[in-house]
């Protein structure tokens, strides 16, 4: 009899959590442009790489992350890779420092190329950088990032380079990247607060 | 909970849809992967320092009057942060081979024992001082340097430089003044460069070429040059000393065709900013006649003065190279164009592709002229004032003060490429310069 009222909110807490979960959209969190050509591109291959930095105001789960690449003369379409790489920022508005995560991807053709179906969770509100690598495993030759010359929709808060001696900020040469997450569902809210009801109605009759 | 690395469920799904993707991509696509590379080269020249007149961007800061290089480049004359980056990422892009374009050390002695050593025994400090030590250990030290592209893949193919085989009165510490006069080969000079160079181009003789075919993956054919009678010989572009392994010349087959290389001395004893045109004539007819489809030659001085200033309102820029003879540069020229061959070259410190006719109107076509002088030297292009207070020039070009070298890629059905890579003087991203789709 007792245990009823809390069995219906944990159900209840469930049933919206479970709803609010299924419903949750990724959306874009960094889009930093489309480019155009106008300057020349930038090299990745495994000596040269590049990052951007996005902000996470709450938590989220990455779900796709690519930057825009040409194939240039060097790469073979189908089979050339790269990694792509998640850091967090060495400190708030810093340069990419602990490796979160990582994956391999292909590239395809010139344009958006990168990966999706990502499930990079737990991600806490913070600064973070989506970097484009050409490690051991990989075997592209040499792709081509080209440069944006107008601003997107969700900004990059800042860009990075490295040349085989670690990460230093990249200015004059933004690049194309989009990053999209699912935020972290308040379905999760409901039930942290449901089950903190449950708890504290226990304790009362206790 | 943070996943700390992806899961190989997610990876292996993510991959799945690239495949997925992949199989339903565009039609310029796949015509790009039917089409592969199958071979390639890497080419730059120049990364010697200079002890007199470096540019300011490579000294300590502050870079201000007094400015010093840092002692390891002084000692070994070598920008070795530029040299170092380029070789690493000309390892990255996988080129089978690298051809330097003369001027690796800074060289410019006498490689000779001096006279007053045979009656007055030489101090540490003077065996230490003297041009022949001063040339063997910066040979050394470059060797070092590209000796890790010999382990990766890259077989490194040097070509003399004047700095290599002149001898410069303002340099020298072997008397008052270059025996030759200013600014002329040396024998001697000759003979230092094969005694550090000839192991990397004797490789290329078939009885001992395990290496290189290691290295390239491919046999070295119809090698020339390895050897005074097969070399470049007395006539009117030669002076007469030994030039084996100076101006040399091989094949390599690949499933793009035969691709001829050759690569010349520009500044032979007593003939200083010349080719040897009569020998570079028999051996590009000798390798069409084996079938030859492409043919890249390789020399130190640009057969056409990049005018780096000539936009820029300066005063223009020239007979820096082969067209202080113009006659006999012309005459070089027409060889080139009647092959259709690409000439790579650096002596001036920047970087400019272009093309030019044959200036005897004979043969039709407009070969390419790649000039790569950017390995490390100072800056032809200088920055304008005085430190700190310099400024970087007016440019005529964007790479005009780059980092810069060239990568040519033959893919399979014949098609050659160029791109040009390069970083400017503030060590920036590596950029693509520029690219040429239909390069032969």
């Amino acid at each position: 009899m007792t245990t009823k009222p809390l069995t219906s909110l944990l159900c209840v807490a469930l049933a919206a959590g479970s709803l609010v979960t299924t419903s949750a959209h990724a959306a874009l969190i960094l889009d930093s442009g489309t480019p155009d050509n106008s300057k020349s591109p930038l090299s990745l291959d495994g000596s040269d790489f590049v990052a951007a930095e996005f902000r996470l105001g709450d938590g989220a789960t990455l779900t796709t992350v690519q930057a825009y690449l040409n194939g240039g003369s060097g790469s073979t379409a189908g089979s050339d890779s790269f990694s792509i790489v998640l850091y967090a920022a060495d400190a708030a508005g810093g340069l990419p420092g602990t490796q979160i995560a990582s994956v391999q991807a292909i590239w395809n053709a010139d344009g958006w190329n990168g990966a999706s179906g990502l499930n990079w969770s737990g991600l806490a509100a913070g600064d973070y950088w989506v970097a484009f690598e050409v490690g051991g495993n990989d075997s592209t030759t040499g792709l081509e990032i080209p440069v944006i010359a107008s601003l997107g929709t969700v900004p990059a808060h800042a860009y990075a380079f490295s040349a085989g001696a670690g990460y230093q900020y990249l200015s004059g040469n933004d690049i194309g990247v989009q990053v999209s997450a699912v935020p972290l569902p308040p379905a999760w809210w409901l039930l942290s607060g449901a089950l903190a009801g449950i708890a504290a109605m226990r304790r009362r009759r206790a | 909970m943070l996943k700390l690395q992806h899961s190989q469920f997610s990876f292996k799904r993510i991959a799945t849809r690239l495949v997925l993707g992949a199989s339903i991509i565009g039609a310029s696509a796949s015509l790009h992967a039917a089409d592969p590379i199958v071979f390639s080269f890497a080419t730059v020249g120049d990364s010697r320092q200079d002890p007199i007149k470096a540019d300011p961007t490579t000294l300590l800061p502050p870079k201000a009057a007094g400015a010093k290089l840092l002692n390891q480049d002084k000692i070994w004359l070598q920008n070795t942060k530029s040299w170092a980056r380029i070789l690493r990422t000309v390892q990255s892009q996988k080129a089978n081979m690298l051809f330097v374009n003369g001027d690796l050390v800074m060289g410019y002695g006498h490689a000779k024992v001096p006279n007053a050593w045979a009656t007055t025994p030489p101090s540490i400090t003077q065996v230490v001082g003297s041009d022949l030590v001063r040339f063997y250990t910066q040979y050394a030290y470059w060797r070092g340097m590209v000796a890790n592209l010999m382990e990766t893949g890259t077989y490194v193919l040097p070509v003399a430089g004047n700095h290599e085989t002149e001898c410069n009165n303002a340099v020298t510490t072997n008397g008052v003044s270059c025996p030759s006069g200013n600014k002329k080969a040396l024998v001697e000079n000759e003979d230092a460069w094969r005694a550090n160079m000839s192991d990397l181009i004797e490789d290329l003789n078939p009885a001992v070429s395990q290496r290189f075919q290691s290295v390239v993956g491919s046999a070295p054919l119809n090698v020339v040059g390895l050897n005074a009678a097969s070399a470049p010989q007395a006539d009117d572009t030669i002076g007469g000393t030994s030039q084996a392994d100076l101006s040399y010349s091989f094949d390599i087959n690949t499933a793009g065709g035969l691709l001829h290389f050759a690569i010349i001395n520009t500044d032979p004893v007593g003939r200083d900013s010349h080719t040897p045109t009569t020998w570079l004539a028999a051996d590009l007819a000798a390798a069409k006649a084996r079938g030859a489809a492409k043919f890249f030659v390789f020399g130190h001085k640009p057969a056409f003065t990049y005018d780096y200033a000539g936009p820029t309102g300066l005063p223009p820029v020239s007979g820096q190279g082969l067209d202080v003879d113009v006659p006999a540069r012309n005459a070089f020229w027409k060889v080139i164009a009647q092959y259709n061959a690409a000439y790579f070259c650096g002596h001036e410190h920047s970087t400019f592709v272009d093309q030019h006719a044959d200036p005897t109107g004979t043969f039709a076509a407009t070969p390419w002229h790649v000039l790569v002088g950017g390995g490390g030297s100072p800056w032809d292009d200088a920055l304008v004032g005085t430190c700190p207070s310099c400024v970087e020039p007016l440019l005529a070009h964007e790479a005009d003060r780059y980092y810069a070298w060239a990568v040519v890629r033959v893919r399979q059905s014949g098609a050659v490429s160029l791109d040009l890579y390069g970083f400017d003087d503030n060590f920036g991203p590596t950029k693509v310069v520029q690219s040429i789709a239909n390069f032969q």
